[in-house]
């Protein structure tokens, strides 16, 4: 007899008492997701707070950098020199050359106070002009070069401020301080060896666009990437992705950019419906096989055997393969230098990466059933686009084994421009984490 | 169902595998308490979802490992409160007198799979589905639904009174409503 109730309450305590219903897959995934989110809580406002830095110093710099570009950079820049006291010998007697043969020191002379120097930048030549120049006879420089006629050369008298103003000029100083005694002649040695012997090592030694101004690195990096890829949707949305990247990096003092080409290989699932009829039990009666009459009571006695029920049946289910999706890579990276300790220096990095889809291998599956009457495969497994586009922030880490060997490593997160599936089939950018770790060599 | 108190404390040492365990030991269950508080079953999931990150960040703090899975499910109900509570129910009230008079009628009910059951209770509206969940299944009293939904013990009762003809009216409709009287018996 069917059970009933007397209370729509009853009904509904009884019905759905321990009512059990199994969650789709990607719940899991979500809460995993949820636990490391909380877990990595602090590290994520962590990352925030140095990518944010890193894009306040990179927006508002300092602003200690020389206003007027000098020597450095521009090609041809005048500037006044403060304390315009020219030096030049006066009069060269007999006993100045005397001296100067015996490689004794020749004591400078202050002239025309009141001339204005100039120090003229002419790409990587500087010279030092000034309206009274050596006397003819005393033209050989205390600069100079073989290979050049240098006339009007007279070094001025450096003030010591204005070396933090114009950076490499305090190498000049002490060689130009008309206090100080120099063989100021050729073929005289040097009393001040290594700073100048003639216009070419001038030329080096003001170091200006060596020491002071963008000083360049050059690097060949080559970096293995795993990267989880969250999809962002409700089932199956965690793939893998590895790739392989040879960079091409230059660096400044500041910052880095790097340019780069790789090869990436993706996994995800290949989803497959299978649908298929087959011949098969429904279930079974007892059939009468023959009777006998009960020879006591008279009634009959009935021998019956199981028989079997037949029907062709439609069954469904859903399997899985394994599927791969190789990219061409074009990253490009920024970096701007937000701490440095020793060989260790830590960045603030942003970029991006283009990808191509090149191959998939999409493995498909076989189903084989003998008695099954007909089969019917459909592939759901969601096309990937062709092109993608992924924005990167991050945080990147470089240490110097030596001069020549370092490594890196770059803690990324990247958003996808667009979805990584064709649009019928998933619609959310997903996003995705990945540690770029590699090593780097010096060109 | 028991569950092998090391299952606990490796959770409590927040070792994934365990948590895994946990999780598909009671995830259907939870899962069917969920569906009754929502409105279909990807909100249901979202529900449980949560409650089961906050079951994995407070299993510290259970202290009766045998209670388990009365805790589980206490957390999925306060979950499924709050997040009901984001939508802002709209509470009817009703009067007491309209309450009693329609309670009177006698009739018996068939058995309904519950599927059936769970698809009509999500067809509630937020307010209805709250209260007749926490008085019909949790057992709470009106009072206590009125404490903790911040509503008078008048509305939970309409709103219970409310439910229940929406679901009678349903299974009238389709033939699981029996007209005779078996026994007389009034509830509110």
């Amino acid at each position: 007899m069917k059970k009933e109730f007397n209370h729509i309450d009853d009904l509904l305590r009884d019905s759905l008492d321990g009512y059990s219903i199994t969650p789709s897959r990607g719940v899991w995934h979500k809460i995993v997701q949820g636990l490391m989110i909380r877990k990595f809580g602090f590290y994520m406002i962590l990352f925030v707070l140095v990518i944010g830095t890193g894009i306040l110093v990179l927006l508002f710099p300092s602003g200690d950098e020389p206003k007027t570009e000098v020597l450095a950079n521009s090609g041809l820049n005048e500037v006044p020199v403060k304390e315009p006291e020219s030096v030049t010998l006066q009069n060269p007697s007999d006993e100045n050359m005397d001296q100067i043969s015996a490689n004794k020191p020749v004591e400078l002379v202050a002239d025309h106070p009141k001339t204005n120097p100039v120090i003229i930048n002419k790409e990587n030549d500087y010279e030092f002009t000034n309206a009274n120049t050596l006397n003819e006879n005393n033209s050989s420089s205390i600069i100079t070069d073989d290979s050049e006629d240098i006339t009007n050369t007279n070094p001025p008298h450096l003030p010591v401020n204005h070396f933090e103003t114009y950076p490499g000029l305090e190498r000049l100083e002490y060689t130009f301080n008309s206090d100080d005694h120099i063989s100021p002649l050729v073929h005289s040695p040097n009393q001040y060896p290594g700073i100048i012997n003639s216009r070419n090592q001038f030329k080096i030694n003001t170091g200006t666009n060596e020491d002071y101004g963008f000083r360049k690195s050059k690097y060949l990096m080559l970096q293995f990437y795993p990267e989880l890829i969250f999809t962002r949707e409700a089932e199956n949305n965690l793939k893998k992705s590895i790739s392989l990247d040879l960079s091409y990096v230059i660096e400044g003092r500041e910052g880095f950019i790097q340019v780069g080409a790789g090869l990436g290989i993706s996994e995800d699932d290949g989803n497959f419906k299978v649908n298929y009829s087959q011949y098969d039990s429904i279930g079974y009666y007892y059939k009468v096989g023959s009777f006998t009459i009960d020879p006591v009571s008279g009634t009959p006695v009935f021998q019956t055997i199981i028989e079997g029920l037949y029907d062709t049946l439609d069954y469904s289910f859903s399997q899985q393969s394994d599927n791969y999706y190789y990219y061409f890579r074009v990253p490009v990276l920024a970096g701007l230098k937000v701490y440095e300790w020793k060989r260790i220096s830590m960045y603030a990095e942003a970029g991006g990466t283009y990808s191509v889809l090149v191959k998939n291998n999409e493995s498909g599956i076989n189903y084989i059933n003998d008695r099954a009457t007909s089969i019917d495969i459909i592939d759901n497994t969601p096309k990937r686009i062709r092109t993608n586009i992924q924005l990167s922030l991050g945080v990147g880490l470089h240490y110097s084994f030596s001069n020549k060997i370092g490594l890196k490593i770059d803690g990324l997160y990247n958003h996808f421009w667009n979805p990584i599936f064709e649009r019928q089939y998933k619609q959310k950018s997903p996003y995705s984490v990945g540690l770029k770790a590699g090593l780097i060599y010096k060109l | 169902m028991t569950v092998d108190h090391k299952i606990i404390e490796d959770c409590k040492s927040g070792k994934r595998r365990a948590q895994s365990i946990l999780y598909n030991m009671y995830a259907g269950v939870m899962l069917g308490i969920c569906l009754r508080y929502s409105r279909n079953l990807n909100e249901a999931e979202d529900i449980m979802q949560e409650g089961f990150i906050k079951v994995f960040r407070y299993i510290g703090n259970l202290k009766d490992p045998d209670a388990l899975k009365a805790w589980i499910k206490r957390i999925m109900i306060n979950t499924a409160i709050t997040h009901s509570k984001k939508n802002k129910i709209h509470f009817d009230e009703l009067n007491e007198d309209t309450i009693s008079e329609i309670e009177q009628e006698d009739e018996s009910y068939s058995p309904v799979d519950p599927e059936v059951l769970i698809g009509l209770i999500q067809k509630l509206p937020e307010g209805y589905r709250m209260v007749l969940n926490l008085y019909v299944f949790e057992n709470y009293s009106h009072k206590e639904i009125a404490n903790m939904l911040n509503i008078s013990e008048n509305t939970s009762k309409s709103q219970l009174f409310k439910a229940r003809k929406s679901i009678r009216s349903s299974l009238e409709l389709m033939n699981l409503v029996n007209k005779y009287p078996v026994e007389n018996e009034k509830r509110i």
